[in-house]
């Protein structure tokens, strides 16, 4: 690896705390990429296979009960479509939390503070569900699935990104309460469950909610989040649901109030 | 920036106070040590892995303070003025400036926008039948039938709602004299909402996208249409084209339907009534080649002719004998009944000849068979070729009729009207959210710049 893991010395301050942040962050991701898998010599592999085989789980038995796709022709394309921003929105945002009671023993170590461990981690859980994404996508657009090439590729970045951001927020405010109520990770990880079936991930929101659901499901910003993935993916999907400026301003503010928390509750916890 | 010096003040208690958790836990900092280790001793001489984990944990614990502790003498000329001052930057850029120019544009600046609705449906007259037949009883039929048609008013819906924020809408409207350039860059329009005019066509579609929203409900089957517009006559006028150009594209849309099919009826109608003509032409040159109008007919007549012709030359020739037992062979009557004995003989020939070889010498008995096999083949071409008109004027038939039905139209329920009051932009919303976005985005600056602060090194 060509990422430097030595402390940043002094002389680094001289440098700037931008490349100071930097390398600890780097140095934290190779650590949280050598914890992930401690047990398994193939350790990241099994990472990018996780997702890889919940979809393929998913998948077959949605395709045993014979289910039709939300939207588009193509019932893979569709979940798929459905759980890569889904995942990435529970991986990043159940995970970081994790993450920082796992390294709670660096809590000597100066230069790593919540923020940049909970960035790690991101970034490594981010970096992940990419690649299950590319690994899904163009193992679909080999298979010859039509559409399974993003109509529109900015766009998925774009949405993948703020989907991102808001996981992160929520990650860092999961984090938090973490350290408040023990009993949390276990709240979340229901909530986190029981939000895919709210967040259209088997069906197309937009076509298929009675208007009495949808005005109580549109504020769910996963599902804004899942309907950008979808626009980018294919070039007719309805957006009469999406609404970007709604999902940024979520992200924004949950990592606002996840920072604000980390800040006041890591104070009061760590005393 | 002198971070350090902050470090000190504020933090120096809770920093010392920070090794104390990891005492306790200390044997779970193997691995976060083995970055720390390579620092200070070469990598894995000391270190083999489980029995080292104490010996390792604890020249952190001494590290992190050893960091900390020579950070506290820094000395500078005005340590609270420069702590300060980037906190003071970081709050005048990330929140000062942009909440106060946004809410300024909001406050002051924006131009009223009025906004212009309207909503409509898309309706086919056989919506009523099909729930009619539907409720009648043969409910599979209507079900099909109401299906169908639900799903071409879906259709059409998709369409229109698409066709309102696509380019070609952009294009009809200035083809029907509507000034859009003009109308979104009127000089009092605020420079940030305001249209270029010298902007390319493409523009003027972008910018026509972020000014009118039409949604279909799939639910209600309501298409939801908003324009805005700088001023309120622009808006209404806005509304009323685009209600027309909806209606244009639903109507050109069915009649299209409708003139296709029926199209298609009227030119098989018009192949079947070429076969018939090309049939009963050939039937008609086989007739008047062969000097007959039904073969069959007349083999049959001059076989009975021919028969009537020997019977009665057998009764003639019977009458000449006994005449001839009493007569003279020259006596008048005699020969009288001797040429008539002999023009019936050989008009007998000729109807023979008839049935044999219809106008030909040399009878083939063959010929009028295969005449008639010959003759058959194209009277059932002819049938076939008359059956299938028929059939054809049935189905233009139907066409013209399903196309009557299918002719779907707009009826829109809430009419454009002239806005009276400007109500967008939301000005109180528009800057609360502002202030709070500007508010949430300084203060993740401004923690995250904390962070960083209090975990220097």
């Amino acid at each position: 690896m060509a990422l430097d893991v030595t402390l940043p010395q002094r002389a680094d301050r001289r440098r700037g705390w931008l490349r100071s942040e930097g390398r600890t962050i780097g140095a934290l991701l190779l650590r949280a990429l050598r914890l992930k898998f401690r047990e398994s010599r193939l350790s990241y592999v099994l990472a990018v296979a996780e997702p890889c085989l919940q979809f393929g789980v998913l998948f077959v038995l949605f395709s045993i009960i014979g289910r039709h796709p939300g939207f588009g022709d193509s019932l893979v394309l569709f979940l798929a479509s459905g759980i890569i921003p889904f995942f990435l929105f529970t991986h990043l945002s159940g995970r970081i939390a994790n993450s920082l009671r796992a390294a709670q023993p660096m809590s000597p170590l100066r230069v790593v503070s919540s923020l940049n461990l909970a960035a790690a981690q991101a970034i490594l859980e981010f970096v992940t569900i990419i690649i299950f994404m590319v690994i899904v996508l163009s193992l679909l657009a080999i298979l010859g699935v039509h559409g399974a090439i993003p109509a529109d590729p900015i766009e998925l970045v774009c949405g993948v990104v703020a989907v991102g951001l808001f996981a992160f927020g929520v990650g860092l405010i999961n984090s938090a309460l973490y350290a408040l109520f023990r009993i949390w990770t276990l709240i979340y990880g229901v909530a986190s469950r029981s939000l895919i079936f709210i967040s259209g991930v088997f069906y197309a929101p937009e076509l298929y909610l009675p208007p009495a659901y949808r005005d109580i499901l549109v504020w769910n910003p996963v599902l804004h989040g899942l309907s950008w993935f979808r626009t980018a993916i294919y070039p007719t999907y309805p957006q009469n649901m999406l609404d970007r400026g709604y999902l940024l301003a979520c992200a924004l503010a949950a990592i606002a109030a996840g920072v604000v928390l980390d800040r006041v509750i890591g104070r009061v916890v760590r005393r | 920036m002198n971070l350090a010096m902050d470090s000190a003040n504020e933090k120096g208690a809770s920093g010392a106070a920070r090794p104390k958790p990891a005492a306790g836990r200390r044997n779970l900092a193997a691995v976060p040590a083995r970055p720390a280790a390579r620092e200070n001793t070469p990598p894995r001489e000391g270190a083999p892995k489980t029995p080292a984990k104490p010996a390792v944990a604890s020249p952190i614990k001494n590290l992190a303070l050893a960091e900390l502790r020579p950070v506290t003498p820094v000395t500078t000329s005005s340590p609270v003025a420069k702590r300060s001052r980037w906190r003071w930057l970081l709050f005048l850029v990330a929140f000062v400036v942009p909440a106060s120019i946004g809410s300024l544009y909001y406050g002051f600046w924006a131009s009223d926008q009025y906004v212009a609705e309207f909503r409509f449906i898309v309706r086919a007259p056989n919506d009523l039948q099909s729930a009619a037949t539907g409720a009648s009883g043969s409910s599979g039929a209507g079900a099909v039938g109401s299906s169908a048609s639900a799903l071409s008013i879906m259709r059409d819906s998709y369409v229109v709602s698409e066709y309102l924020s696509s380019r070609q809408v952009v294009e009809d409207l200035v083809a029907r004299g509507v000034d859009l350039r003009a109308m979104f860059s009127h000089a009092d329009v605020d420079w940030w909402a305001r249209f270029n005019p010298d902007r390319p066509e493409e523009d003027l579609v972008r910018y026509w996208r972020r000014m009118v929203e039409a949604y279909f409900d799939i639910q209600t089957g309501i298409v939801w249409v908003t324009i805005h517009a700088f001023a309120p006559n622009d808006a209404e006028r806005l509304a009323r084209e685009l209600v027309a150009l909806s209606e244009k594209l639903v109507n050109d849309m069915s009649m299209r339907a409708r003139t296709d099919a029926v199209a298609f009826a009227k030119a098989e109608v018009e192949r079947a009534a070429h076969r018939v003509s090309v049939t009963r032409e050939t039937l008609r040159d086989f007739r008047a080649r062969n000097r007959l109008v039904d073969p069959t007919g007349t083999a049959q007549q001059s076989l009975e002719l021919a028969g009537k012709m020997k019977a009665e030359i057998a009764r003639l020739n019977a009458e000449l004998s006994t005449l001839r037992t009493y007569l003279s062979p020259d006596a008048p009557s005699v020969l009288q009944l001797r040429n008539l004995i002999k023009s019936l003989e050989q008009q007998m020939a000729e109807a023979r000849a008839d049935v044999g070889d219809v106008g030909v010498e040399g009878a083939d008995p063959n010929k009028l068979a295969e005449l008639m096999a010959k003759y058959e083949a194209l009277r059932v071409d002819h049938q076939v070729a008359q059956k299938f008109y028929e059939f054809t004027l049935l189905a233009l038939d139907t066409a013209v009729r399903d196309a009557a039905r299918q002719q779907s139209y707009i009826v829109s329920f809430v009419k454009p009207v002239t806005p009276t009051k400007s109500t967008y932009p939301n000005r109180p919303v528009s800057i609360l959210i502002v202030i709070a976005s500007c508010a949430a985005f300084w203060l993740v600056c401004l923690l995250v710049g904390y962070s960083i602060r209090d975990h220097m090194v």
